[in-house]
């Protein structure tokens, strides 16, 4: 009995010493983030007065050179503010926000500077994100007060972050932010990306009904005629309606949607245990292909292939029936089993709307005087690519090499036929 | 005493044929049967690039990626044997390729499993080609993105997601990817990982946990361009959400557990 006792207090005193311990642990710990996360908030502060400061700088010069500057500070400043903005956990709505705004302000710096955005259409986005700016900058002041009295530990920050009641003035903020950057900048091109599956709710096809959508699945993947499949639908918010088909046949387990409206295929992945045997690539690009055209894909072209360690993945492009051109924002992607080519997988979301091409002239292009001496052309022919103003152009596509210091690099240039510009240069692996 | 004699024989001359078999490369016959051109990847072209940089003609990383580096190196290979010059490594290349070069498997394969940075030129002592880290061997991907950024989602996926089914795990993947692309968010894979309370896995540690095949897999798919997802930027897992704001967004679709949302 008093062995037991003795083994009870002992345990109690060790617990005690241990919830202590751990106790000042946390407490260390609390007062070194909310140390750190008010520094960053202090730094963030700092940094918008900069940037303020330099939005006002760069409506001053009419002359390209000084505006150079400023517009450079802008790009910096908003990247720093980003990456201290990431690390503070703030209100969601706020900072996804305030995010979205920087990106907009910093790249649209960015192109100011590189002159691919005219001076009156940057100096009239600036003026008015300097007007935004000065308004954002006391709404902060206001928003940020109590966090830097400490009195505020991290466990308020992350319950005002995750509350059930979002905090006013932080909603507010978030509010305030959002109209600045729908009134102030246009879409980004990822954005436009983005913008264009989103439009497949602008598809103007009939709706289709589920068994319409279970009858093409099976058509286009006779080897899944017998697999058993589950089909629901998108839920009411979606973007645009689609089915959602989930089945299974045997050791295959995967999933296809399609559209509601016109039924067409979205993505479909399947998962089964890889085999023995491999097919060359030169196999497995004809059977994609083959795929392609049963289903119904036929005016797409192969463009490159990658494998890893069961599958390859396999790029088609769409070629414009006028042009010849590829049109690489009509693409399809493919996804095939090495052991026997089996496809595994079809993405074709970006494909189902095709992009709007209009006429444009192809001048005379002499790639011995565009480019410099030592570059070597490799092949060369026509393709779409989007301008920064978003707006597909017919390009010259070129892949070129250039020794430079004993290395010999490849590079996938896109001149404009028209212009002349180089809308894209990407250095190859 | 009589009988142990021929026993050391055969020790001695086993011995010999051992050091023999792991000192003298494979040189023959030691790719497989296919043809290897661009976008290939795996262990001939890793064979392929070190034999290359054997007899000088390759000069980049021996990381089993099939990419333009290689391609160049094999074309001037090709032209100065008097080879078709195709850029892919056919049987007439391959057999003129070992021929005239070398490979030690074993030592190429160590340093890559090793993920260190190492050369295989011809002529110099072969350790002293060798540096500590900054190697390895991933995933072959499209251009944009790197090694780490694979290793990175394919770790989200699986301390997110790796009871899921495998349409789930690659929704995982495409919301990170999502999120990359929109401007509410980091525009790096590592910013979107990382972004504060973004990530259940993040805050409670599991993001360290390796990854499986599956994982990775799954965020190679996402990489190519799948997205069971239809854009969505947001998931929870309705039973263990505490988050009235999550709530509020436009709901998608259910992928096993979770339900994807704008």
């Amino acid at each position: 009995m008093k062995k037991l006792l003795f083994l009870f207090c002992y345990a109690t005193v060790a617990l005690a010493v241990f919830s202590w311990n751990a106790s000042a642990e946390n407490e260390k710990l609390n007062l070194l983030l909310n140390g750190q996360y008010s520094n960053k908030l202090s730094e963030s502060s700092e940094q918008l007065t900069d940037l303020e400061r330099e939005v006002r700088k760069v409506l001053l010069y009419r002359d390209e050179s000084s505006a150079a500057e400023p517009l450079g500070n802008i790009w910096r400043l908003s990247s720093e503010m980003k990456n201290n903005l990431s690390s503070l956990p703030l209100d969601h709505h706020f900072s996804t926000e305030w995010m979205n705004y920087l990106t907009r302000l910093g790249d649209y710096a960015d192109l100011a500077s590189r002159g691919a955005i005219p001076q009156e259409k940057w100096e009239k986005a600036l003026g008015n994100a300097a007007a935004n700016l000065s308004d954002f900058s006391g709404e902060w002041s206001v928003a940020t007060e109590d966090m830097f009295t400490g009195g505020t530990g991290p466990d308020e920050w992350f319950a005002s972050m995750e509350g059930e009641v979002p905090d006013k003035r932080w909603a507010n903020l978030g509010h305030a932010v959002k109209t600045y950057a729908e009134s102030d900048f246009p879409l980004t091109t990822s954005e436009h990306d983005e913008q264009k599956k989103k439009d497949l709710q602008l598809l103007s096809d009939q709706p289709v009904k589920r068994e319409d959508v279970i009858r093409e699945f099976k058509n286009l993947f006779p080897g899944l005629e017998g697999a058993s499949v589950h089909v629901s639908e998108s839920r009411k918010d979606a973007v645009y309606p689609f089915y959602h088909i989930r089945f299974q046949d045997g050791v295959r387990f995967g999933y296809a949607d399609f559209t509601k409206k016109g039924g067409h295929l979205l993505s479909l992945l399947i998962e089964r245990p890889a085999g023995e045997g491999k097919l060359s690539e030169a196999e497995i690009r004809d059977k994609a292909g083959q795929f392609l055209k049963q289903a119904g894909y036929e005016d797409v072209v192969f463009e490159e292939s990658r494998e890893n360690s069961n599958y390859w993945h396999l790029s088609f492009v769409r070629i414009d029936s006028k042009t010849g051109a590829k049109v690489f924002a009509d693409g399809i992607q493919v996804k095939a089993a090495k052991d026997n080519g089996e496809i595994l997988g079809v993405n074709s979301m970006e494909y189902i709307q095709k992009e709007d091409l209009k006429p444009q002239p192809i001048k005379p292009f002499d790639p011995g005087k565009f480019f410099s001496a030592g570059t070597e052309v490799h092949s060369s022919e026509l393709a779409y690519t989007a301008n920064r103003e978003l707006v597909q152009r017919l390009c010259h596509l070129l892949i070129v090499t250039k020794e430079t210091g004993g290395q010999k690099d490849t590079y996938r240039v896109m001149v404009d036929t028209d212009t002349g510009e180089v809308l894209k240069n990407e250095l190859l692996h | 005493m009589a009988q142990k004699r021929p026993i050391r024989k055969t020790h001695a001359l086993l011995a010999l044929l051992l050091a023999f078999v792991l000192t003298v490369p494979a040189d023959k016959e030691a790719f497989s049967g296919q043809d290897i051109g661009r976008g290939a990847f795996g262990d001939d072209v890793i064979e392929l690039q070190a034999r290359l940089q054997w007899i000088g003609r390759y000069e980049g990383k021996i990381d089993g990626k099939f990419g333009y580096g290689t391609y160049w190196a094999l074309r001037n290979f090709q032209e100065a044997y008097g080879l078709p010059i195709d850029g892919v490594a056919g049987s007439a290349t391959k057999s003129k390729l070992s021929s005239v070069s070398k490979y030690h498997k074993q030592f190429v394969m160590d340093n890559i499993a090793a993920g260190n940075t190492f050369t295989h030129y011809g002529g110099t002592p072969l350790e002293a080609q060798v540096k500590k880290g900054g190697g390895g061997q991933q995933a072959n991907l499209p251009a944009g993105y790197s090694d780490r950024d694979i290793q990175l989602i394919a770790n989200a996926v699986y301390g997110e997601a790796r009871g899921e089914p495998y349409e789930g795990q690659v929704a995982v993947a495409a919301v990170i990817l999502n999120r990359v692309e929109n401007a509410d968010f980091p525009n790096t894979v590592s910013g979107v990982i990382f972004q504060p309370l973004a990530f259940t896995a993040v805050a409670d540690g599991q993001i360290w946990l390796t990854p499986n095949e599956r994982a990775r897999e799954a965020a190679i798919d996402a990489i190519n361009g799948w997205d069971p997802t239809e854009n969505a930027l947001y998931y929870f897992n309705p039973e263990t959400a505490t988050s009235k704001w999550i709530w509020s967004r436009p709901q998608i679709k259910t992928i096993g557990k979770h339900i994807f949302c704008m």
